[in-house]
């Protein structure tokens, strides 16, 4: 009681202005955070949370271990920490159309194809595997979702250029493990919104910490990016959670809409510790408006220099009222004729769909008048065998194998369970539809290696197509507007698919027991009667004596 | 095949009587139908050895069934974890150096005879030890005393190794009143120390009361109370509220506030430095025992799952206030500050969590207290600021502390910064600030880690200030001074007692689940470590040092752990016996029921046998011409048998007769 009452007394305030806070001494960590706004020309808005914090080392030299963190969460940097991780990427990702969306992919180019998908950069020592298994082990109770590999075939080791690493450390090795199957869901939220500083109380975490709303929307993705700091350096740990809206009402009408209308809430209070807080609109067409007003930019995203408009939420003046968002002279909102495609498109579904066979087909169509050089890569689960020498590239309805620069495939290797995965270096011409087909072979899954869903098929996971020639976004050309080069956007993700896979008779272990068990049965029953029976002479009656002559010496029974 | 035709007997009569008329009419060569019979059957021996070999291959693959089936269970070393029941705890013999400053006794008076320091000492020791020896004696139950008394000059390598020392100094900032107040040396530092090793039971002795009459007696009075809770004989068991040992701890330190968005809240802390000061130097020592990882982390959102009562201010003053202001005008600076300041508390409103709201206190579902990301026991030491609308907020404490303790859990202290003036302002923790919580936090480390405190109220008590040694300037509480081996000594017993208790536990209910689970597996690998955590527990004697005898404990109670908990004893071979059946029925039955039937005619056959034979015996004389006869019915397994029959079969074997070729038929009759 003295010393807490005394404590209050020696009590020391820090002083803080009011408008711009600086970092304190205590920490260098910073915290920022964004919410982007899209309207996409059909109807609908992306919406895209990014919460990003700015970390230094958190480790201290004692005799005893520690480390101490402020805005940083120790359940996710710790285990990173303990086995030696460099980088690391966690996406989940349901359901995007490149076609409706008139866009490639996600408003975040991090995010992966469908499914939920861990990669990341290993420091290279000891048992490198059994660390990396112990990273998805331990973040997968993060996330309420298991990611860690059921065979250590699984984790796939050739990616390493597909995404090379954003930090300068060398001795690293590559490790990425696909789960398409994983779905986001609600139990994801949680553990995300636990690892933010402002737990999802404040700042624009409180529009996201509604799991009513944020999962009725239509395509969601979730995702974590951490570049552990090395020797002095900073580290950051990016978390974004992504959906779409849509804007127009059932019944039909203007797309019209606010803050409080998507959240069912107003601008929250703001995070005390944030650096920068920002609402940000992306002006596609010049008849959206809003109000109060944001500052107007202009700004490179995604291959178009694009209008954006940017709000303040830690200015008081918007702290618990709304920003409106409506289109000049709109009663009803008409469905486009054409969307624009995006300037370069994949997608990949399987034709020939037979139980055992099948054939993928991938169309890489390039809208731009030049030609794009890119790797389509593929992973693939061991049971899909492809057939190499019979793979096809198709301009039209013409042979192209010139297209093909260079082919990459590791076959997987059986027994073991291991992943095939193939890297194409293909061209795409200008103008043209590329069509990649690969025959394949399901091959026959043992009896315990179907999921308990078996008729309904297994994921694979999405293709990736790595553009090679990208430039980068900030650069802003003068004379340029539109460039679908340069994009921070090096990857284009196919959906998942789902193959429906040859399903025995599960009940198939108690008839097989059964059955054969009757077999045997018959058969003793037989053998045995054979093998004791006894023969004999038996008279017929002398009255069947006329008949004997006719069917002489046959024997009955 | 046979059970098909329903009556066989019935049908081998119609067709014989027909046969027997004809045999009349014709009579004629060629083989007769029982040679046919004959010798187109196997003999009868064979015919019933190979009835019985199907029941003999099945009696004789029952081990095979039962070696492939069975679970691997070897032999528990039962015999060895029954007699850990006698293992004694050890009880380490301390040996306790006795030195005193040459001065430290009065000098005696000319023409009395002068005695060396290390003689008196000797005296002395000799009546310290009969005087703990008689308390024990007197204690019920009895205890043993296991120390021993060394002096110098006596075992030199014992002299510099024993880490017990106590020692009589002459001290010139000694309280120079008696009772004696004995302390223990702390680490010293700057350049004038008083030269005795830190961790030395001290006995300071004024100049001024050297030359007492009665100074022996207090000498004795002072080592005796010193040393028995220094050393106590036995240690007490480990309290609820303490961690059970484990070899790996985290500790983890959260600052939390309760709503960083409403304003004023606490935006940093000096962690790393209070940690350095307070609780680092108190886990060092403990390397041996304990390895500690420590992590810490701000949460800007804590809300409370409750809502805490808001208390109206009282109108009288409180015996609590009396009292400080009563000592406040006795003079004493702190307690006026005290007064003061409890004054200002009785006047404001403020918030109080109740015992009961105590209890939901930790909201563990929304804080993230701790990383989890090992599986160490983790305890959390948790520093709550309240948010400007619940300031200031209280415990509803009888001591009026605003701290708590959740055994096995960790802490919680709430600390209420002043209200700023300035909206949405931080604040920053100094050192300075954190003291008071660290020490909070300190103590609490001691409860959950059951470490023995140094002081004793009346036996032990803070070194005497003085102005030659720079460590006066520290603000002395019970808990400022590092542990010193002595407390070491105790942890180690006591932490050895509860592992040895634990591992034999441990033992005991494997030993009891693999004798009533039959089905469980016990393999090589659980049994090795079951053999190395007996072993280590045998390993443990007198003869090592405490802390041996500790590591072996410790690595008993792992390894026992680990056979407790290994995935192999949990095998997936736990068919319900129902199940078996299920599984098996589908084929035994079927094949079962062709073999019974089989033997079960045999035998009704051979008792037919039995019976005709006894018949023939009696017909011998007159035998009938209608007796329905079966030829199988008269074979039977004794030869001599066929032999009585021989008449009758001669009766039958007129039988057959006309063309062989038109007038029989082969039927079959099975044996089944």
């Amino acid at each position: 009681m003295l010393l807490s009452s005394l404590s209050i007394l020696i009590f020391a305030p820090i002083y803080h202005g009011l408008a711009k806070r600086t970092p304190g001494k205590s920490h260098d960590d910073a915290f920022y955070e964004s919410l982007t706004l899209h309207p996409l020309p059909d109807g609908r808005m992306s919406v895209l949370f990014e919460f990003e914090t700015i970390f230094s080392s958190s480790e201290s030299l004692s005799s005893i271990p520690q480390s101490h963190h402020s805005l940083t969460p120790p359940s996710l940097l710790l285990p990173l920490k303990a086995n030696n991780v460099s980088e690391l990427t966690i996406s989940f990702t349901s359901g995007w159309d490149q076609i409706r969306s008139s866009s490639s992919g996600l408003l975040n180019y991090e995010s992966s194809g469908g499914g939920g998908e861990i990669r990341g950069w290993l420091k290279d020592g000891n048992d490198i595997e059994n660390r990396w298994n112990a990273v998805t082990n331990a973040l997968g109770g993060l996330f309420c979702a298991g990611l860690g590999s059921k065979d250590l075939g699984d984790n796939v080791r050739d990616f390493g250029n597909i995404y090379r690493p954003k930090l300068d450390v060398t001795n690293t090795s590559h490790f990425l493990l696909s789960h398409p199957e994983s779905h986001l869901c609600t139990e994801n939220l949680t553990p995300f919104l636990s690892l933010l500083p402002s737990k999802g109380s404040s700042g624009i975490s409180a529009l996201l910490s509604q799991p009513g709303i944020i999962f009725s929307w239509e395509s969601q993705s979730e995702g974590i990016e951490v570049l552990m700091p090395s020797g002095d350096g900073q580290g950051r740990w990016k978390g974004w959670w992504e959906g779409v809206i849509d804007l127009v009402p059932e019944k039909g009408g203007s797309r019209r809409t606010s803050i409080s209308k998507m959240f069912n809430k107003k601008i929250p209070k703001p995070f005390p510790e944030v650096q920068n807080s920002v609402l940000r609109l992306i002006v596609e067409d010049e008849g959206l408006q809003a109000l109060p007003s944001g500052l107007a930019k202009q700004e490179w995203i995604d291959g178009k220099i694009r209008k954006v408009l940017e709000w303040d939420l830690q200015n008081s003046t918007l702290i618990g009222g709304d920003i409106e968002f409506w289109w000049d002279g709109e009663d009803r909102f008409q469905y486009p004729r054409t969307i624009d495609p995006p300037p370069i498109t994949v997608t990949r579904t399987v034709i020939d769909r037979v139980a055992s066979d099948g054939t993928f087909q991938i169309i890489l169509s390039n809208q731009d008048n030049y030609e794009r050089k890119a790797i389509y890569s593929e992973i693939w689960p061991w049971w899909v065998k492809g057939w190499m020498s019979e793979v096809e590239l198709l301009v039209g309805n013409e042979q192209k194998p010139e297209l093909l620069d260079n082919l990459h495939y590791n076959p997987s290797t059986p027994p073991k369970i291991s992943t095939t995965t193939l890297h194409f270096y293909l061209t795409i011409p200008a103008n043209s539809k590329l069509i990649l087909k690969i025959p394949f072979t399901k091959l026959t899954l043992k009896y315990t290696e179907h999921r308990p869903d078996a008729e309904r098929g297994i994921e694979i996971s999405s293709g990736v197509l790595t553009l090679l020639d990208t430039l980068p976004e900030s650069q802003l050309a003068e004379s340029e507007i539109f460039n679908s080069r340069r994009t921070g956007r090096k990857r284009i993700y196919t959906n998942r698919l789902l193959l429906d896979v040859p399903t025995p008779d599960f009940s198939m272990p108690y008839n097989v027991i059964i059955m054969s068990s009757t077999v045997m049965a018959v058969f003793f029953g037989l053998m045995q009667g054979a093998l004791t029976r006894k023969w004999g002479w038996v008279e017929l009656p002398s009255v069947a004596e006329k008949v004997v002559k006719a069917d002489d010496g046959k024997k009955s029974d | 095949m046979s059970s098909i035709d329903p009556h066989p007997h019935l049908e081998i009569r119609r067709t014989s009587e027909p046969a027997h008329d004809a045999s009349k009419a014709r009579n004629k060569s060629k083989s007769i139908p029982s040679e046919v019979t004959i010798s187109i059957n196997p003999p009868n021996k064979k015919r019933l050895f190979i009835l019985f070999s199907f029941p003999l291959l099945f009696l004789l693959s029952i081990p095979f069934w039962w070696y492939t089936t069975s679970i691997e269970r070897l032999s528990l070393p039962i015999q060895r974890i029954d007699e850990l029941e006698n293992i004694q705890i050890p009880n380490y013999r301390g040996k306790i150096l006795f030195t005193a400053d040459k001065d430290a006794f009065p000098t005696p008076s000319p023409g009395r005879a002068v005695f060396e320091t290390n003689v008196i000492l000797k005296a002395l020791g000799k009546i310290v030890i009969e005087g703990v020896d008689g308390i024990y004696e007197r204690h019920r139950p009895k205890k043993k005393r296991n120390w021993d008394l060394i002096y110098e000059g006596e075992d030199l390598n014992i002299e510099k190794t024993t880490p017990f020392r106590v020692h009589i100094r002459r001290f010139q900032y000694a309280n120079n009143s008696f009772p004696l107040e004995p302390y223990v040396q702390p680490h010293e530092t700057g350049l004038i120390t008083g030269g005795i090793k830190p961790g030395t039971l001290v006995i300071p002795v004024h100049p001024d009361q050297v030359g007492d009459r009665f100074l022996k007696q207090h000498y004795k009075i002072a080592l005796i109370n010193s040393i028995l809770s220094l050393y106590p004989p036995e240690s007490p068991s480990i309290p609820l509220r303490a961690l059970k040992y484990s070899p790996n701890i985290t500790l983890s330190f959260v600052l939390l506030n309760e709503d960083a968005s409403q304003g004023n809240y606490v935006r940093s802390w000096d962690i790393e430095n209070a940690i350095q000061d307070h609780i680092i130097p108190h886990l060092e020592p403990l390397k041996d025992i304990f390895n500690f990882t420590i992590e810490s982390q701000i949460l800007y959102h804590a809300p409370l799952t409750f809502d805490p009562t808001l208390m109206k201010p009282t109108e009288q003053d409180s015996d609590e206030v009396k009292e400080a202001v009563e000592e406040a005008k006795m003079g004493d600076e702190n307690a006026e500050l005290i007064a003061k300041e409890l004054i200002q508390r009785e006047k404001e409103q403020f918030w109080q969590v109740s015992e009961e709201d105590m209890k939901i206190f930790v909201n563990s579902e929304k804080w993230s207290l701790d990383s989890g990301s090992t599986n160490n026991p983790v305890l959390r030491f948790l520093l709550y600021i309240p948010k400007e609308g619940h300031r200031p907020m209280r415990l509803a404490t009888t001591d009026g502390a605003q701290s708590f303790l959740l055994p096995q859990f960790g802490s919680v202290h709430i600390l209420n910064p002043p209200s700023l003036i300035t909206f949405n302002s931080s604040y920053h923790l100094s050192i300075k600030n954190l003291k008071p919580t660290f020490h909070l936090f300190t103590q609490h480390l001691y409860s959950l880690l059951s470490l023995p405190k140094l002081y004793e109220k009346g036996k032990i008590h803070l070194p005497p200030n003085s102005s030659s040694q720079p460590f006066i300037n520290k603000p002395k509480n019970e808990i400022w001074q590092i542990i010193t081996y002595w407390q070491i000594n105790q942890i180690l017993n006591n932490r050895m007692k509860e592992n040895i208790e634990e591992s034999k536990k441990t033992l005991i209910g494997i030993k009891r689940l693999l004798i009533k689970i039959k089905e469980m597996k016990f393999g090589e690998n659980v049994k090795n470590k079951i053999i190395g955590s007996i072993e280590n527990l045998e390993k443990i004697s007198n003869d090592n040092s405490p802390l041996e005898n500790f590591i072996f404990s410790r690595d008993s109670i792992n390894l026992a752990n680990q056979a407790f908990f290994d995935p192999s004893m949990m095998g997936l071979l736990y068919f319900p016996d129902e199940h078996k059946f299920a599984i098996y029925t589908p084929l035994f039955a079927p094949i079962a029921v062709p073999l019974l039937i089989g033997l079960l005619k045999e035998l009704i056959s051979w008792k037919k046998k039995r019976n005709f034979k006894n018949k023939l015996k009696q017909l011998e004389l007159e035998p009938k011409e209608n007796v329905e006869l079966d030829k199988e019915d008269i074979e039977l397994k004794i030869t001599d048998m066929n032999e009585t029959i021989d008449p009758v079969e001669s009766t039958i074997l007129l039988e057959p007769e006309i063309n062989v070729n038109k007038g029989r038929t082969l039927r079959s009759r099975s044996k089944g």
